[in-house]
């Protein structure tokens, strides 16, 4: 009995694994839209379970996005895995089973596109990144105090895009035209650790461990009160672009480019700027 | 019992199996991110194992031999660790610890230092999680020795320590070696509670978990130098066991 | 080497309350299983606290509740052999018989120290073996060098000889005399087998849910017990229940189940009154069985009797006897050869004699 369970694990994994060993879902016109859609729901009724992988920064956004598309859609179900979005783009390229891929930049989403198990990618969301100190107590007031030496500064990983944002910003502010030359390095000097995600930076400045740390506006605005945001100087700061993508070998596509149309619809964008997201540029 | 073996045996090969099909595995092996948490879980792990040993024994001699009101307490807490989720211990250790915690705060007042995003928190966290092994493994050798027997060096003039040094302890270091092994194993595979607690950063708190976890998500050496770096740790931890045993069969005369 | 001791302890099942005082002799504690006799021994080396009470050995207080003095094991200077020897499995003879000598001697003096005490023991040559290679009696032995190492003159052993067979705690019976005799030891010993009791005791110490019940000499404590329950225990089988009926000086006229028994009273306590109940012991190896019939001896308590039941034991028989007229059922234990010589087998009546100093009173309260 033991084996046929180990068999059918083995089988489940073959499924979900190889992105090239599966057989075409019946051919069925999918909605593509190229723009904005108006918010009516599809003629169509849908069902079926899809997973989403979607950013760290996305959580609340895309739970309550989740929950309405559950209620214009009552057969479907939406599971939700957050990350940081390159944990999220390595799994899926080692075959997890997603659906659906938001990730918080297109970097993430071309290593995922370079294996060419994406359908076409489209920015549904922009964030700005922010300075976040703890309310109380901090020795940070400013940008450019990020470089006093002895500051406590938590960061996501370089991999992790709002890491990636964040170094990309310190570059910026340094040199000529910058803060001070060696601006990027006096502030790196300063790093206490590369967390695994952008709640978890949060999280630390939040109980006062860090000193400073950046996340997006979006992630400051879930805990106010407990941290105050100090923002990034425009010509300095980068703006973060959120791309989505269905997947390719998604089991229940028509669900998937539901959820995606979602997103992008009327309804969707609603909500993410309900949560602090901008509109997409371009 | 196939299938058993199979499903232990399995997850080793397929690293195996995949660092002998990419050459670029090796060339990752003697990265310096690799090294550098290698060297880092290794001390720090040996370092714990150390302070557990030497204010473990007595504690799990107390429990073995004294009765005592809230014995029983004492006893579950030191058991506490095992089954608490290593990420659940990191977020006690913050809330005690931390720069704003309980004892945390007042210690920074005091002294300036802060325990979070230090190597000193890595101990910390491994410490936590790890010592109940030992101490479990310690008490049950401990327990396996007739009291009789130090009864009667006790009458024979023998105080308690050297009775503890020289009838106890030589009758019951098997049991304690497999609690050491036990207790260096967990530290260094130890990740959540260190990621929580002492944070992740290349040298200082990156252990070799971490490095693996970092590794395999994108960062610096990506999937291969996850690969790479848990070959090594699997290499470093069977070369540890090993000894260990060898140590152990030798000392006890079995074959 | 004198051992003074008065305590008392709460013990959960019951209370244990003991006092005696042994020197330079052989005190047997004698009783059942749990009745108190290891506590003593416990009590004495420091593992366990009394409640209360004073403790000497030598004359220096080991324990005293009043003086807050509570010596630990360490430093009682007693030696202590336990029911299972408890020797270091992990340590040679030599090592384990070496562990209590003084840290201030010499390795030479260790050495010479150690072989004299296993050939003491006739262990020469043991030095270098495991406890686990030596036979059972070996290992007795060990522990009684190791206990012996120390130099204490006082010996607590804990039914040391009891998981040995009956050849072997018979020689090291001997063996113990002999080391009290060369050593001049006192030795507090622990055993619930009542020949091995008699052997051995200089004096006789008798335990019964933790109580003290009786301490004196063997023969006082064998011949003369205190109590129904003292007789009960030192394997007395004929305990009769009678009645005063006349005292004539020191001697007392007891009557018992129909026939009249003649026992001395010692002066020391008031003679029990006309109509009071008292218990008669007899041991079972004082009735004498006469070949000839006699209808009265002088000064002898005379009963004619038939044999009801016959236990053969091999070196001696135990007889129960039937009165012919009336009296109690009387046991007689008889050895072998005159058990022949009697013609026992082939008879059934007999005049038993029972000589009145053999005959213990003991007045019911």
């Amino acid at each position: 009995m033991v084996l046929a369970a180990l068999m059918g694990l083995l089988a489940a994994a073959a499924c979900s694994g190889s992105s090239n060993s599966k057989t075409p879902t019946p051919a069925q016109p999918t909605p593509r839209t190229g723009a904005l859609t108006p918010d009516t729901a599809t003629a169509v009724p849908l069902s079926g379970d899809i997973t989403v992988f979607a950013a760290a920064s996305l959580t609340d956004a895309f739970k309550e996005a989740g929950t309405a598309f559950r209620s214009a859609n009552p057969g479907v179900a939406v599971t939700f895995s957050f990350a940081g979005s390159s944990a999220l783009a390595t799994q899926i390229n080692q075959g997890a089973p997603a659906d659906v891929f938001a990730s918080a930049d297109p970097a993430q989403m071309k290593i995922v596109a370079d294996t060419g198990v994406t359908e076409a990618q489209r920015i549904f969301a922009t964030n700005v990144p922010v300075v976040i100190v703890p309310a109380t107590g901090s020795p940070v007031a400013a940008f450019a105090d990020l470089a006093k030496p002895g500051v406590k500064l938590v960061l996501a990983s370089a991999a992790v895009p709002i890491g990636n944002y964040a170094r990309q910003i310190f570059t910026k502010a340094s040199g000529t035209g910058g803060i001070s030359a060696d601006f990027s390095a006096k502030v790196l000097a300063n790093l206490q650790s590369n967390e695994t995600d952008v709640k978890a930076v949060l999280a630390k400045v939040q109980i006062g461990e860090g000193d400073a740390g950046v996340v997006y506006t979006t992630d400051a605005a879930t805990a106010t009160g407990k941290v105050k945001a100090i923002a990034i100087p425009d010509r300095y700061n980068v703006i973060a672009q959120y791309p989505i993508a269905v997947l390719k070998n998604s089991r229940h596509r028509e669900v998937a480019d539901a959820f995606e149309a979602f997103i992008l619809s009327n309804a969707g964008q609603a909500i993410l700027a309900k949560y602090g997201f901008g509109k997409p540029t371009g | 019992m196939l299938v058993f073996v199979v499903f232990f045996v399995a997850p080793f090969a397929g690293l195996v199996v995949h660092a002998v099909q990419n050459r670029e595995v090796w060339k990752l092996l003697s990265a310096h991110q690799a090294r550098e948490a290698l060297w880092l879980s290794l001390w720090t792990s040996t370092l714990t194992v150390t302070l557990t040993v030497l204010f473990g024994t007595p504690v799990a001699y107390l429990l073995a031999r004294a009765h005592f009101p809230g014995k029983s307490v004492l006893d579950a807490f030191v058991d506490l660790p095992i089954v608490l989720p290593p990420t659940v211990a990191g977020v006690a250790l913050l809330t005690a610890f931390g720069r704003r915690g309980l004892l945390g705060q007042p210690i920074d007042d005091w002294t300036g230092f802060t325990f979070g995003f230090s190597t000193v928190a890595v101990v910390m966290a491994q410490l936590l999680v790890s010592s109940p092994f030992y101490v479990r493994a310690a008490k049950s050798g401990f327990e396996a020795v007739d009291q009789q027997m130090e009864r009667v060096a006790y009458t024979l003039g023998a105080s308690r320590t050297r009775t503890f040094f020289r009838i106890v302890l030589p009758q019951s270091w098997p049991a304690m070696v497999a609690g050491i092994v036990l207790a260096w194993s967990r530290s260094m595979g130890e990740l959540g509670a260190t990621l929580i607690f002492a944070g992740n950063l290349e040298g200082r708190t990156q252990t070799m978990p971490l490095a693996i976890i970092e590794s395999f998500e994108g960062s610096s050496l990506g999937l291969e130098g996850a690969i790479a770096e848990s070959l090594l740790l699997l290499g470093v931890a069977l070369t540890v066991l090993v000894l260990f045993r060898l140590v152990v069969r030798t000392d006890t005369g079995q074959t | 080497m004198s051992v003074s001791f008065r305590a008392r302890r709460r013990l959960g099942a019951f209370d244990y309350e003991a006092e005696f005082l042994a020197q330079d002799e052989i005190v047997v504690l004698f009783g059942h299983s749990g009745a108190g006799k290891s506590v003593t021994l416990q009590l004495i080396a420091g593992l366990m606290r009394p409640d209360d009470g004073v403790i000497l050995i030598d004359g220096r207080p080991v324990f005293h509740s009043a003086e807050m003095i509570n010596l630990p094991a360490q430093e009682r200077g007693v030696g202590y052999v336990v029911q299972d020897l408890a020797l270091f499995p992990h340590l040679t003879v030599a090592e384990n018989v070496s562990f209590g000598m003084r840290g201030d001697l010499s390795r030479a003096q260790r050495s010479s120290r150690v072989r004299e005490l296993l050939t003491r023991l006739g262990l020469d040559g043991f030095e270098g073996r495991k406890p686990r290679t030596l036979s059972g009696g070996q290992q007795q032995r060990v522990a009684l060098a190791r206990a012996l190492a120390r130099e204490s003159r006082v010996l607590l052993l804990d039914e040391p000889f009891s998981a040995l067979d009956d050849t072997l705690r018979a020689t090291l019976r001997r063996e113990l005399l002999r080391l009290r005799e060369e050593l001049g030891l006192t030795v507090l010993f622990v055993t619930h087998d009542l020949r091995e009791a008699h052997l051995l005791a200089d004096k006789l110490a008798v335990f019964d849910e933790g109580r003290l019940l009786q301490f004196g000499t063997r023969d006082d404590v064998f011949r003369r017990p205190v109590s129904r329950r003292v007789a009960e225990l030192t394997g007395v089988t004929n305990l009769w229940s009678g009645q005063v009926v006349a005292r004539e000086g020191s001697q007392l006229r007891i009557f018992v189940e129909g026939a009249i028994i003649a026992a001395p009273w010692n002066a020391d306590s008031p003679a029990p009154t006309p109509g009071a109940d008292v218990d008669l012991v007899v041991r079972a190896e004082r009735i004498n069985i006469r070949r000839d019939y006699f209808d009265q001896i002088p000064g002898r308590n005379v009963i004619q009797a038939e044999i009801i039941e016959e236990y053969a034991y091999g070196a001696s028989h135990t007889l129960r006897f039937q009165p012919v007229t009336a009296g109690p059922v009387l046991e007689v234990e008889i050895a072998a050869r005159p058990y022949e010589v009697l013609g026992i087998a082939t008879r059934k009546s007999f005049t038993l004699e029972l000589m009145p100093e053999d005959v213990h009173v003991i007045a019911r309260s």
